[in-house]
């Protein structure tokens, strides 16, 4: 590759990528707005069945049943991959909004000294989670393990209980 | 001063009216204070400017000044870095993980980095302008280096999101495309310094007119109290603002009880 190839490759390269960054940066202020009608819904709750969507249960009853096959469950399972994917993208956002939430506190005053700290944690550990979760999907789709999906409904659990002290009024 | 002839000159007395349009504009919105370091380097820039403004590029009266000053001007971009890493700092206060020791590796990874990228320059000197290229390693060397650690610097903003002010984004913005463009010049002078050192020159300038355009346009005192992030912003107004959408998601909860 001559030195002026690899220099206009660098150099695209270079703009795609600050470019991305500092628009993502700026418009980052539309993802993640929280209002109280979502904290008054809000609740880890709701994403309780996703824990069950991927049941290996469904799929032995499924398979006892007349006109089974295996195209039949691959649908099925693509099927809840997808579901599952889903439910996946909103609790990301939920995450997201409750760690404005919580920037939002601190900005506020109302926390303590640690509470950045404890809150950069979750962060931390739901991203892992959410990646293996992402990783046990895909493989899944190919019948290959089973998806605990279990962690990432606590870690929604323990960031927003985390908040809830803060938010309780005094 | 002779009239202006080629792309190159055109480029230098723009980047020059932008220079001092820039540090007018922060003058005028009372940034000075504010942007310290950035200042600084807008004032040092336009007094160089002006001091060579008269003499020809290949004359002993432009080069003797063009290299001491050159060291100077690199030290004090890298000022302006360390300052907006201060200011982006500020909006994370109470994070341990972004200690001095950790910034400090930070800037390591980014110059190992920066250096790797250039090992092949450091073989390939021109016997004619030997002295010249060693200061344009140099200056790419660093400039790459600060390049990787606005990079690192905007990846983690993006990662874990907290309110910036939004002229604090701008200049990380307008630094990394300054970074980038000159980094990138420097490689195609320092590889083949007779056939690449003019078109390396434009590139560089014409990265500067487009990063000081953009401070030109875009620099703003609501962007000061505006903040990326979270929907929320710095001033003493929109902070009261905040308080009481918290306080109406108390009396919601009060309500709920």
């Amino acid at each position: 590759m001559s030195p002026v190839t690899f220099v206009v490759i660098i150099s695209a390269g270079l703009a795609v990528v600050l470019a991305w960054l500092f628009r993502k940066l700026f418009r980052a202020a539309d993802g993640a707005a929280f209002s109280p009608e979502w904290w008054e819904n809000f609740s880890p709750e709701r994403y309780l069945p996703f824990a069950n969507l991927l049941s290996e249960e469904d799929f032995t009853y499924m398979r006892n049943l007349p006109g089974y096959d295996a195209v039949t469950e691959r649908a099925f399972r693509n099927r809840r991959v997808k579901i599952c994917r889903a439910y996946m993208m909103d609790m990301r956002e939920d995450f997201d909004r409750l760690q404005a939430l919580g920037q939002a506190l601190i900005l506020a005053g109302k926390t303590d000294a640690g509470f950045q700290d404890k809150l950069f944690g979750q962060r931390l550990r739901f991203t892992r989670a959410w990646w293996m979760v992402r990783l046990e999907l895909e493989a899944y789709r190919f019948g290959l393990g089973q998806v605990n999906t279990g962690r990432l409904v606590e870690l929604l659990d323990g960031t927003a209980a985390q908040i809830q002290p803060v938010m309780q009024p005094v | 001063m002779k009239a202006p002839g080629s792309l190159e000159e055109i480029l230098w007395i723009t980047n020059m009216v932008l220079t001092v349009g820039v540090l007018v504009r922060l003058a005028m919105l009372r940034l000075i204070s504010t942007y310290p370091a950035l200042s600084a380097f807008l004032a040092l820039q336009s007094v160089r400017s002006f001091w060579l403004l008269p003499y020809s590029v290949n004359t002993n009266e432009y080069a003797i000044p063009y290299i001491f000053t050159e060291p100077v001007l690199v030290l004090s971009r890298a000022l302006v870095v360390f300052e907006l890493y201060e200011k982006i700092l500020s909006g994370y206060r109470g994070l341990s993980v972004l200690s001095r020791r950790t910034m400090s590796g930070c800037l390591g990874v980014s110059l190992v980095l920066a250096l790797a990228a250039h090992l092949r320059e450091f073989l390939v000197m021109s016997p004619k302008a030997k002295f010249l290229q060693g200061l344009n390693l140099f200056e790419s060397t660093v400039f790459t280096a600060l390049l990787f650690f606005l990079v690192i610097l905007a990846a983690f903003m993006l990662y874990y999101p907290t309110p910036i002010r939004k002229n604090v984004l701008l200049h990380s913005w307008a630094f990394s495309a300054y970074f980038a463009g000159t980094a990138v010049a420097l490689y195609l002078s320092n590889t083949n310094f007779e056939a690449w050192n003019r078109i390396a020159s434009v590139t560089r300038m014409s990265s500067a007119t487009l990063s000081l355009m953009a401070w030109c346009l875009l620099l703003r005192k609501s962007w000061e109290s505006e903040s990326s992030a979270i929907s929320v912003n710095h001033s003493k107004v929109s902070q009261e603002r905040l308080l009481q959408q918290l306080e109406s998601l108390n009396m919601k909860l009060e309500r709920n009880r």
